[in-house]
């Protein structure tokens, strides 16, 4: 039978499982330890107040979505290097080359492991704890989920007593905004650091960083008057605002709300893509 | 079969091939010998597909290797001098990668492992060089491919291994595999090479059978010293001499004294081989 030399479900099927366990042999340990970070933390705010003599004192929700950002933050920086790296390495890396998966397949499976896998673990281990956390902890009333909506709900209604411009601009601001807003972030932060494991032989994350704020700058040069282009007119705003017209206002508020989320959203696509095409051209030309 | 046409390579400005045309044909072992730096590995790199030709073509049953196409992988093996180590048991390391390569055998793995007295429950990085390499021979040979590309295969094994090698290999490959062996270790491969293949900077000085080699050289182990050797050496018993073969008498050919010889008359042996 002709082997199909871009793709095939059974022996995708196959890498994706030994990709997995591949990464499960190299990042397991730390992938454990980041996720109880949260717990660690937990634990540290408690025992030190209680040896302080200040009693035991619970971190809060806030408080516990931020350990939970924080250890994310450190796994976006930790797990592209110790899952894939290694490909830079010319003894291990070659052997990867070697083996006999169509560079695509290594691609899906890659993108696979480190934006769907390993993030829902994380996210699912760290949940998971935190519901355990205010289960056990009498003082605790909310899981951090819970009351990050709650926390929601109450802006929401706090800016649409405040104002009417503001109640229009929450209606743009929502739930699902901020989910989609956040994975689409931390996709591209997790392909940056992964084409930065697969690209710098050595201080990956180092380079990656200063890569990252050198493009950035470069890039918010260049887009600064684009984005003026696409949000709209401010002379009218300033006029709106200097005349009183709330209707104005309103409009404009709308406008630009509406201008620069298809702005961002068109930006952060762009960006997803062209560092998937880098990713995939890297392991396409990579020589040992 | 394997056609390099005008094979050209460099890192940087450094030129490291040039002009390097050969065919390596189905049912062969052979040995690429050459000195220190002239691209015994890089040849091997290319070959396999992990690194792209600078100049000229390399072509395996029409297909280009560093396309790294899943057709051609599955039918090649390259076994690096420097092995990984990865934290694994060799029988788990087997049974997850081997799986890729369609031909893979895992008895014939568990088999190679006990013939080079090899436990297969050990974890690799605990290994030492030899027992890491024997591992990845055997892993090379279990995978049943028709190329194989193996370099310095014999390095860092001890006495017993290196016999164990030659009959494995001798005894595991297949009647229709290109096998190419860049080695120093000239002894370690005597019996089982052929035909030779001595690389020189830039050029291919030498690529022929054994009997094309006696048949242009005659290697003399007599004690008795003769004039007109292209080559002599002493050694324990009497001496070894290379001459042109102009009676066409059949002698052993002594692949170390023909590096030497080739080493020494770069142009004659390339004149007397290119005809």
């Amino acid at each position: 039978m002709e082997t199909n030399n871009i793709f095939s479900f059974r022996r995708f099927g196959k890498y994706l499982v030994s990709d997995l366990k591949r990464c499960i042999a190299n990042f397991g340990l730390s992938f454990l330890v980041i996720s109880l970070t949260g717990l660690v933390c937990y634990l540290l705010v408690g025992v030190i107040s209680y040896v302080s003599g200040a009693g035991w004192v619970s971190s809060n929700a806030l408080a516990r979505s931020l350990y939970l950002w924080i250890a994310f933050a450190i796994l976006v920086v930790a797990m592209p290097n110790k899952c894939y790296g290694f490909i830079t390495d010319r003894k291990l890396g070659s052997n990867w080359l070697m083996l006999p998966v169509s560079t695509v397949e290594k691609f899906l499976s890659m993108l696979i492991n480190c934006l769907v896998i390993i993030p829902s673990a994380f996210f699912l281990c760290s949940f998971a704890i935190d519901w355990l956390i205010t289960a056990l902890d009498p003082q605790l009333h909310s899981t951090i989920i819970g009351s990050g909506m709650e926390l929601f709900d109450v802006i929401v209604a706090k800016a649409a007593e405040e104002s009417e411009v503001n109640a229009l601009l929450t209606n743009f601001i929502t739930e699902n905004n901020i989910i989609f807003s956040a994975i689409d972030d931390s996709m591209i932060l997790i392909l940056a650091f992964l084409l930065g494991a697969i690209l710098f032989k050595s201080q990956k994350a180092t380079k990656t960083i200063l890569a990252w704020f050198g493009i950035g700058t470069l890039l918010s040069i260049i887009l600064t008057p684009v984005a003026i282009m696409f949000v709209g007119n401010y002379d009218l705003a300033v006029n709106a605002l200097n005349s009183g017209d709330i209707e104005a206002v309103t409009t404009f508020a709308q406008d630009f709300i509406s201008s620069a989320m298809k702005f961002d959203t068109i930006f952060d696509v762009t960006l997803l893509l062209g560092m998937e095409a880098a990713i995939f051209m890297r392991l396409k030309t990579i020589k040992h | 079969m394997v056609s390099i046409n005008d094979l050209g390579f460099s890192y940087g400005n450094k030129l490291v091939l040039k002009n390097i045309t050969m065919t390596l044909e189905e049912g062969r072992i052979y040995g690429l010998l050459g000195e220190n730096g002239v691209g015994k590995t890089t040849l091997l790199s290319i070959l396999c597909g992990l690194k792209k030709p600078s100049a000229g073509s390399v072509l395996t049953d029409g297909r280009k290797p560093f396309d790294r196409e899943p057709a051609l992988l599955t039918e090649q093996y390259y076994l690096s001098d420097d092995n990984a180590s990865v934290h694994m048991k060799a029988v788990e390391y087997a049974k997850n990668y081997g799986k890729f390569w369609e031909k893979f055998e895992i008895s014939k793995f568990l088999e190679l492992m006990e013939i080079f007295e090899t436990d297969p429950q050990q974890m690799m990085d605990r290994m030492s060089t030899g027992q890491l390499k024997k591992t990845y021979i055997c892993f090379a040979l279990a995978c049943n491919t028709r190329y194989l590309y193996m370099d310095e295969p014999t390095n860092g094994l001890d006495i017993p291994s290196k016999a164990q090698f030659r009959k494995a290999l001798a005894k595991y490959t297949r009647e229709d595999s290109v096998v190419l062996i860049s080695t120093h270790q000239v002894r370690d491969l005597e019996n089982i090479i052929d035909p030779i293949i001595i690389l020189d900077r830039q050029d291919v000085l030498l690529n022929a059978t054994l009997q094309e080699i006696s048949e242009k050289l005659y290697f003399d182990y007599s004690s008795e010293v003769k004039e007109g050797a292209l080559y002599s050496e002493l050694i324990p018993g009497g001496c070894i001499q290379v001459f042109n073969n102009t009676t066409g008498q059949e002698s052993k050919v002594s692949i170390e004294a023909l590096f030497n010889t080739a080493h020494k008359h770069k142009e004659l042996i390339k004149n007397v081989f290119s005809k």
